[in-house]
């Protein structure tokens, strides 16, 4: 036994159930389930690689499909925080593969709001589970934020102007506040389908296996 | 969303490591990259960003080169010209809805893609126990700071098992433009129920071991390597600084 | 000699399980003993070994434990995993899968960097440790392409550089070559004369006679016998065949195949045609040539064990073959060539980790979906003969390993493929389950399909195939080491 190590450690009281303590489990376990849920939705959007065809199939279907992970991770979560932990897991890997800075803010506040969904159902609730997978299905906005921001300004910022003013015209007319309000509802409809959608599979599937 | 070889910069990094020499980390330190990133991000996504585009594209090849990850810069290069003929030269010598709509979609993409490079150079370069230690050096808290180094280290575990599901449903027969259109949702839980069983199992060991070697402890972890400001971070450092000085002068003129 | 482990009544039950693993379990072992647990899988062998780390019951939410379990004066219930992982060292059955970081120095380092270990001390004892694998290993290696052997080494030096009291293995022979194995032997007797404590679960036992000082047999998670190190050296290799271990590992030489190349180590001067035929087949991977096969003829009806060290391209040849992976030249099938594609819906894999091909949501289902397209359908008798007729109603990932890997063999024979891989089938499953996984393949390929066998089960290679293809790498200036034995186990 080497005397050069740390404190000695005798007796640690293993953290009480509901406090912001995370074990290193709890870590590793938000961790992997954001890795899981990333890859997730890197596949189904390559599966729109198939066909254009398929790419219409595979849009809507990206947040329902999403859910089963998403699903499966919220009924690991023991505590306060893990939600809002996943969420910054998320909002850097979103970063990394380029999306907007935006995007990655949008990502942790949704959590938040998730988090505190989870907390009213005391973590145990499955209708607080897909209404937390439902908001949180929102950030599928994220990648367009700053050009719904300014359409107009992006167009111009191109030179489309210069030579294509029907075009920009026709472009402005069809991105308006409705048109963004429209894009955020149905991702937050496909987001509650996918909640439903990865309820319905944690009873066909990961409770049987014994992972749920 | 933009691909990344994440597995394949990754084994090109391992490979790097010399055999006697206390493996130098090459690429900036964890944090200098994460700056840069967010900074990057930030100015591409202005909606005045495409002037920002020069300066970022300097910055990508100087950070690829300086890895000597070859392929990654021709892949890099070949999208970014692709994005950028599509973006800037298509609509001019073709006038038409048709090349302007490519041309916004392609412009767009260009800066996720600009972005994406730069964060590549941090995921090639970075192992999780180099990210976690940068990151506690900076004070992030615990929680943080370790999730985001094993998730480094489960990327290409859950990876190789997405990839080993499609191999499997090849086999079988249930990969196919049909399959997916006619019944998406089964089509779906068919590759996403067995990849997600067999990641949960295929993390199993890894988690055990590394908890029981300390990861994610309450003791303060004492790197081998301590994080460090190093001579390459200060040349990308003096880079950016011409970098954005050029492009804002530029701007003047 | 004082105890440093005490297992005081022990029962435990796994979360989902209907019967306990260990059932009053008492053990005492003194400092420095090396203690080797036994039986067959199922006995609680392995779950023994995890109450000595913690992992019992602290990895297992919800599963039931009581009695009491102290090591090196610490009781395992009451302190955090870390504290325990300070005083032992656990080399889990898979080291691959348990390399935290790819190069060796790093993989040596972290436990004393995460147990915060003083850095000039973590940095002798790193450097200390290297130079003592470096006689062994490549070190520069990423350690995802060290062979079995030499990952071993490696993970043994990660779990006891910060000089832990106890070191724990689980089946630490079990995917490795027989050189491997006396190298293992060789580093287990410098251990304990360093004074380690060491307790080995394992079912392979005359490799560690010269090492062990108590052999502790289980069945049915409970003692059944102990033999002392001079009890256990009188006991015949037919006492321990009939409580379910095996003594002496030999290694296997089946008649090689007719194959021509780079890859080939033991090249024919002729290869005459067969169901299967390979035709100037080669591969490229990230820069590396991996596969340089001019000619390979495989016969229907056989099974042929694909052989040789980790990075002699085993699992790309198989891909190759069953189309998952592209290649230059041809491959013929009946003397028809057939397009990747044609190829994937001539083959079945049994692949290592069966769960990446169960599918559905029952057995019946399951069976259902593999014989969509084969007009076969006696998938009854399929599932009866392989004992799972009384399951169709279950969810695949609800049962145990061998039971999922019994079913995708179902699948595979009502699909009646050509073609049928089987991936290192002995891996994780039952030895006492040994002789029906061998007969498994041996029905398949008497189905009439070309069957090829990847494994490093010298046993499995022994009673389930009829002939060898032995692999070398064929860019092999790039693996020294690798090549190295490969050729040793090829002579």
């Amino acid at each position: 036994m080497s005397d050069t190590a740390p404190a000695p450690a005798t007796a640690a009281p293993t953290p009480p159930k509901r406090s912001l303590r995370f074990s290193p489990r709890d870590i590793i376990n938000v961790a992997i389930f954001a890795v899981i849920y990333f890859i997730v939705v890197f596949a189904v959007a390559m599966l729109g690689v198939i066909s254009p065809f398929v790419m219409i199939v595979t849009l809507p279907l990206t947040p329902i499909v999403a859910g089963i992970p998403y699903m499966l991770f919220l009924t690991r979560v023991r505590h306060a925080g893990m939600v809002a932990l996943m969420g910054v897991a998320l909002a850097a890997l979103d970063l990394v593969i380029g999306h907007p800075w935006q995007s990655a803010l949008i990502i942790i506040v949704l959590s938040l709001i998730g988090e505190a969904i989870m907390a009213a159902g005391k973590y145990r609730s499955t209708w607080a589970a897909i209404w937390t997978y439902t908001v949180f299905s929102a950030w599928f906005i994220g990648p367009w934020v700053p050009f719904l921001l300014d359409p107009a300004g992006y167009i111009a910022s191109y030179g489309l102007e210069a030579y294509g003013e029907e075009y920009a015209q026709s472009f402005r007319e069809l991105v308006t506040v409705p048109t963004i309000l429209l894009m955020v509802l149905s991702t937050v409809v496909c987001g509650f389908l996918g909640g439903l959608l990865g309820s319905r599979l944690l009873s066909k599937h990961f409770r049987k296996a014994g992972l749920a | 969303m933009t691909p990344i070889d994440v597995d394949g910069t990754r084994r090109a990094s391992a490979l790097a490591v010399g055999v006697e020499a206390p493996p130098r980390p090459r690429g900036l330190d964890p944090r200098a990259a994460i700056v840069l990133i967010v900074a990057t991000s930030v100015v591409i996504m202005q909606v005045d960003g495409v002037r920002w585009m020069p300066a970022a594209l300097v910055l990508v090849i100087a950070l690829t080169m300086w890895e000597g990850a070859w392929r990654r810069l021709v892949s890099e290069l070949v999208t970014v010209a692709v994005l950028a003929a599509f973006a800037f030269w298509l609509p001019v010598v073709w006038q038409h809805p048709v090349s302007a709509t490519l041309g916004v979609g392609a412009a767009y993409m260009l800066r996720f893609v600009l972005v994406a490079a730069v964060a590549a150079h941090l995921v090639a370069t970075t192992t999780p126990t180099r990210m976690s230690a940068a990151l506690r050096a900076w004070h992030v808290p615990r929680p943080v700071a370790v999730m985001l180094g094993v998730m480094l280290r489960f990327f290409p575990v859950v990876a190789n098992e997405a990839r080993a599901v499609l191999d499997a449903m090849r086999l079988r027969g249930l990969v196919g433009a049909r399959g997916v259109t006619r019944h998406p949702l089964r089509a779906v839980e068919r590759f996403v129920v067995p990849m997600i069983a067999a990641s949960l199992r295929g993390s199993e060991d890894l988690s055990a071991a590394a908890i029981l070697r300390g990861l994610g402890s309450h003791r303060v972890p004492v790197p081998l390597v301590p994080p460090r400001f190093g001579a390459g971070d200060l040349l990308v450092l003096l880079l950016v600084v011409a970098l954005v000085t050029a492009t804002l002068l530029l701007k003047g003129l | 000699m004082t105890d440093i482990i005490r297992i005081e009544d022990v029962t435990w039950t796994y979360p989902h399980a209907d019967e306990p693993s260990l059932r009053g379990l008492d053990l005492s072992i003194g400092e420095g003993e090396v203690v080797v647990l036994c039986g067959a899988s199922g006995s609680g062998k392995s779950t023994a070994l995890r109450l000595l780390n913690g992992l019992v019951p602290q990895f297992h939410d919800e599963g039931v434990l009581t009695g009491a379990v102290t090591v090196a004066g610490l009781v395992t219930t009451a302190v955090e995993l870390d504290a325990l992982g300070a005083v032992t060292g656990t080399v889990l059955q898979h080291p691959r899968r348990q390399f935290f970081t790819d190069s060796a120095r790093d993989e040596v380092a972290f436990a004393m960097e995460n147990l915060g270990f003083e850095r000039e001390h973590t940095r002798s004892r790193v450097d200390a440790t290297l130079a003592e694998l470096s006689l062994y290993v490549p070190l520069g290696q990423s350690l995802q392409r060290l062979s079995g052997g030499q990952q071993q080494q490696i993970a043994i030096a990660s779990a006891a550089a910060h000089e832990p009291r106890i070191l724990l293995l689980d089946e630490p022979s079990s995917n490795l070559s027989v050189d491997a194995i006396a190298r293992l032997t060789a580093t287990l007797i410098a251990l304990k004369a360093a004074g380690m404590t060491i307790v080995v679960a394992e079912h392979r036992l005359r490799y560690l006679q010269d090492v062990l000082d108590r052999v502790v047999v289980m069945r049915g998670g409970e003692i059944d016998v102990v033999w002392t190190a001079d009890e256990f050296r009188e006991i015949p290799d037919e006492t321990l065949a009939a409580e379910g271990l095996r003594g002496v590992v030999r290694p296997t030489t089946l008649p090689e195949i007719a194959a021509a190349g780079a890859s080939a180590a033991s090249p024919a001067a002729s290869v005459p045609p067969a169901a299967l035929v390979l035709d100037g087949v080669r591969c490229t991977l990230g820069g590396r040539r991996v596969i340089d096969l001019d000619r390979a003829a495989f016969a229907s009806g056989e099974v042929t064990a694909i052989r040789g060290t980790n990075g002699a391209g085993k699992s790309t040849l198989a891909r190759i073959i069953t189309g998952l992976q592209r290649s230059v030249g041809s491959v013929r099938l009946d003397g028809v060539t057939l397009s990747p594609r044609a190829r994937q819906r001539s083959s079945a894999v049994v692949m290592q980790d069966v769960q990446r091909q169960l599918f559905t949501e029952t057995v019946s289902a399951e069976i259902a979906l593999a014989g969509t397209d084969s007009p076969v359908t006696d998938s009854d008798a399929v599932l009866a003969s392989l004992d799972l007729d009384h399951l169709a109603d279950r969810h695949p990932l609800s049962m145990s390993g061998g039971q999922q890997q019994r079913l995708v063999v179902a699948a595979v024979r009502v699909a009646r493929r050509r073609i049928v891989v089987f991936d290192e089938p002995s891996s994780g499953v039952d030895r006492r389950h040994l002789q029906s996984i061998a007969e498994q393949i041996r029905r398949v390929a008497a189905d009439g399909a070309v069957v090829l066998l990847i494994s490093h089960d010298e046993d499995l290679v022994a009673l389930a195939a009829d002939r060898q293809l032995s692999l070398v790498n064929p860019s092999s200036a790039t693996v020294p080491a690798a090549a190295h034995e490969s050729v040793k186990e090829s002579t």
